[in-house]
């Protein structure tokens, strides 16, 4: 089972690329996808869900190009948009049974399936009422049990955890977790948390262009020993911020404790600290912001 | 503040729907029809006459007729274009940033109200700008007078259309006007409203209430001409007038008018524009201000019922995901039959009990009422029940924002675009079965062959229509004018289900079968585009 994404772009009106050369190769598990708003993760996502078409480039699932043979992907797809509706009239059943149809699914297996999943997403005290009256964490659980309804082999979720509940949001990271081991997972999100916990691979994009693919522990060895904590009184914290990439700020008695990413020490009185995935994906998003303005 | 508010929205409302194509569409359409209603001489058709009298083309002439024309024609599709100021919001959710900001309702709607006229007026402009540029193609008398090609525009368009645009308020604000009930229902008071301005000689004797308020100013103009060609020859009687686009039968007298005066109507147009204002008060005092909780008691109690939160379901049991059944390929089995019991789950789950019993009371008369009855009224009317239903074909995902899940499945196009088409057939077939055993019974084959071509039509226009403008409101205007027209008013051409038994046996309905191909083929490249896109 293996994606191949190779050199994809996606142009918008004349002078305007939503992705640029996107390249990167995955196989089974959990590829997180990392980027500020507007990085091209949610256009990528639809590239790879067959719903847009790319530019420039291809993509191969399992050796065969999705342009030329949407169907075989389709087959083995789940896709949960970043916004979606459903039928407001339908009760969850009604809409799940719909979906399966649509993707071709025998009666009595989806009827199965359907009530499993139903469980398993925590709606099975609800299913029988109309989906029009869901609260928006419900209906993204109706769509998370759409986009595994077909047993997908490809399963791509675009910021799932949106309108979630911490503690259901929990429950999902898991529940990806528990399925990554026998399919792909591409989890699109600007939550690094959320990657954190799950991924065995990461993407970080920016500006539509891919910054770094690699697994978690060799991102954090690119910034390991360029983390520091710092405390600095609170007056001198504008010009900090101007000095230094800082992942975060803390008030206390003692001035405001900042954590610097930073590949020298800030002061002399910095205390080297260890780097989390947030320090890495800071750091490449801000180096990528660097080169573009030299 | 309010001013301001007032203009910003306006503004943005403004902008966002004049960048449609729905709007470039009436626009051209607009431009068209005028150009149409001034035929040369040569012409095989006419358009407006009195009797044997038609209006040399001066600029009086052209400026009333185009006049009229647009305002006829903004009256009903000008409705449908812009009624989805207030609904856009809703969807959107920017409804409930501006239901936080200090903007009355009145002020809200108002800003609603100008922007939808301000479309409007849009379209009127590029009227005004056809009828100049026709004066120059066509006219035949006198020199181009831009007073008497825009008054009539300011004075019997503008006020309608402050109608109209308050009328399309008031029907996005009350709940049940919102979608297709009330669509269907502005298409009833317009045509009805339409039919008591005629001036006819007992009207213009004693005009009923639609035609003093005369709403389209349509009573005033044609009344007057009249009088004036009475004047001009005391055998003309009053009423006699051709209206519309009517095959010429003999040549016609031509007689100069020299318009009239138009500030003798003013009281009556700001008497419409007074009529209008009232009806955004009404919408005022009904707006909900987006609290969906303040809608009417039977919605109210099924969000209640239905709104389930996390912490009641938080004891239910959860299944590891260990123990969900595999599938393996051969679970995989696609039939355009299960997807066409679907999607007419998917079309009839909503649909309201009245409806069914009605659908059920027609289908059950259509068996057994008089051949005359159900040519004159049940058989259009069983071609008008289903509207609600085709009129969500082609459209549903991109009104429910489903196209995503729904584009992504395998063989879309090869199984789920059939299944609409054949569920909106099955909802035809169903309901005209009736009438098909009548002319079964009867022998009368040429009947059975345009009900056939009804079958295939209504679904096939509607798919094609909601496929490429994304909304069910394009389908059920150009849908119900063609209904009027044809099936329930018999004009042959327009009878795409031989309602009349003249136009079965002319044999119109070949025709209509080649058109609803056309229109499938169309269909199916808009979707295939949709998904590409």
């Amino acid at each position: 089972m293996e994606l191949l994404i190779d050199k994809v772009s996606k142009r918008y009106g004349r002078n305007s690329w939503g992705l640029k050369a996107f390249s990167l190769k995955t196989g089974p598990g959990v590829l997180g996808l990392l980027g500020p708003n507007g990085a091209g993760k949610s256009t990528l996502m639809r590239i790879i869900a067959s719903i847009t078409k790319a530019t420039e480039g291809e993509i191969m699932w399992n050796g065969r190009d999705i342009a030329i043979e949407p169907g075989e992907l389709r087959r083995s797809l789940g896709y949960l948009p970043q916004d979606f509706g459903v039928y407001p009239n339908l009760n969850a059943v009604e809409f799940l049974s719909y979906m399966a149809a649509l993707k071709g699914i025998q009666g009595s297996f989806a009827r199965r399936r359907i009530d499993e999943l139903l469980q398993l997403v925590n709606l099975a005290e609800a299913k029988k009422k109309p989906l029009g009256g869901f609260s928006g964490g419900m209906r993204q659980r109706v769509g998370i049990a759409q986009a595994l309804i077909n047993d997908p082999k490809l399963l791509i979720v675009d910021e799932p955890t949106v309108g979630l509940d911490p503690e259901e949001r929990v429950r999902f990271r898991n529940l990806l977790s528990d399925l990554s081991g026998e399919r792909i997972v591409i989890l699109s999100t600007h939550i690094v948390s959320d990657v954190e916990a799950i991924a065995t691979e990461i993407a970080i994009m920016s500006g539509g262009k891919l910054l770094k693919h690699a697994e978690p522990e060799a991102l954090l060895k690119e910034v390991e020993g360029k983390v520091w904590e710092y405390v600095i009184p609170g007056s001198k914290l504008e010009e900090a911020r101007k000095r230094w990439m800082i992942s975060s700020t803390v008030r206390r008695s003692d001035g405001v404790h900042l954590r610097v990413v930073a590949a020298d020490a800030p002061g002399r009185e910095a205390i080297a600290a260890a780097a989390s995935l947030e320090d890495a994906y800071l750091y490449y998003i801000s180096a990528s912001r660097e080169d573009e303005k030299v | 503040m309010t001013l301001v508010a007032i203009y910003q929205t306006l503004r943005a409302d403004l902008l966002e729907r004049v960048r449609r194509y729905s709007f470039l569409v009436v626009l051209l359409l607009t431009v068209f029809i005028a150009y149409l209603h001034v035929p040369p001489a040569s012409a095989g058709y006419v358009v407006m006459r009195f009797g044997a009298y038609q209006g040399l083309y001066n600029s009086a002439w052209i400026g009333s007729l185009v006049a009229l024309r647009t305002s006829l024609l903004l009256g009903l599709l000008g409705f449908y274009i812009i009624k989805d100021a207030i609904e856009r919001d809703r969807v959107t959710g920017v409804g409930q940033i501006i239901a936080t900001t200090p903007i009355g309702k009145l002020s809200y709607l108002f800003g609603k109200m100008l922007s939808n006229l301000a479309v409007l007026l849009a379209i009127v402009l590029a009227a005004i700008i056809a009828s100049i540029i026709l004066y120059f193609l066509r006219g035949q008398e006198g020199h181009l007078d831009i007073a008497a090609i825009v008054m009539p525009f300011i004075v019997v368009v503008v006020p309608h259309l402050f109608f109209t645009a308050s009328a399309a308020v008031f029907f996005e604000v009350i709940p049940f006007l919102r979608h297709s009930l009330g669509n269907i229902l502005y298409f009833i008071f317009y045509f009805f409203q339409l039919q008591q301005s005629v001036p006819s000689p007992g009207r213009m004797a004693a005009s009923n209430l639609f035609a003093k308020l005369d709403l389209m100013g349509y009573f005033s103009v044609m009344s007057r001409i009249m009088l004036d060609v009475k004047n001009m020859d005391p055998r003309y009687t009053y009423g006699s007038l051709s209206y519309g686009i009517i095959a010429k039968q003999s040549e016609a007298k031509f007689f100069l008018w020299q318009g009239m005066d138009w500030t003798v109507l003013l009281p009556g147009r700001l008497t419409v524009i007074g009529v209008a204002l009232l009806v955004l008060l009404a919408a005022a005092v009904f707006f909900d201000r987006f609290d969906s909780f303040q809608a009417p008691k039977i919605k109210k109690l099924r969000v209640k019922n239905s709104v389930v939160q996390s912490s009641e379901i938080a004891a239910a049991g959860i299944l590891p995901i260990k123990n969900l059944s595999p599938m393996g390929a051969a679970r995989l089995q696609f039939s355009v039959l299960r997807l066409v019991k679907s999607e007419l789950f998917l079309m009839l789950k909503g649909v309201r009990i009245m409806w069914a019993a009605g659908a059920a009371g027609l289908w059950a008369v259509s068996l057994i009422c008089p051949f005359e009855m159900l040519r004159q009224f049940i058989y259009p009317l069983l071609w008008i029940w289903p509207v609600v239903l085709w009129s969500s074909l082609g459209c549903r995902e991109n009104k429910h924002g489903t196209e995503a899940m729904v584009f992504s499945c395998p063989h879309f196009m090869k199984h789920q675009f059939p299944a609409m088409l054949l569920s909106g057939m099955l909802v035809a077939v169903a309901l005209g079965s009736g009438v098909c055993i009548r002319f079964l019974a009867a022998g009368d084959v040429p009947s059975l062959l345009a009900w056939g071509a009804g079958i295939l039509f209504a679904p096939a226009l509607a798919l094609c229509l909601g496929v490429w403008s994304g909304s069910s409101r394009v389908f059920e205007s150009i849908y119900l004018l063609l209904w009027y027209i044809g099936p329930l008013n018999k004009l042959p051409a327009l009878d795409f289900i031989g309602a009349g038994e003249a136009s079965a046996h002319m044999g119109i309905s070949i025709y209509y079968y080649l058109i609803s191909v056309l229109l499938v083929s169309t269909a199916y490249i808009g979707r295939r585009r949709q998904l590409e896109n």
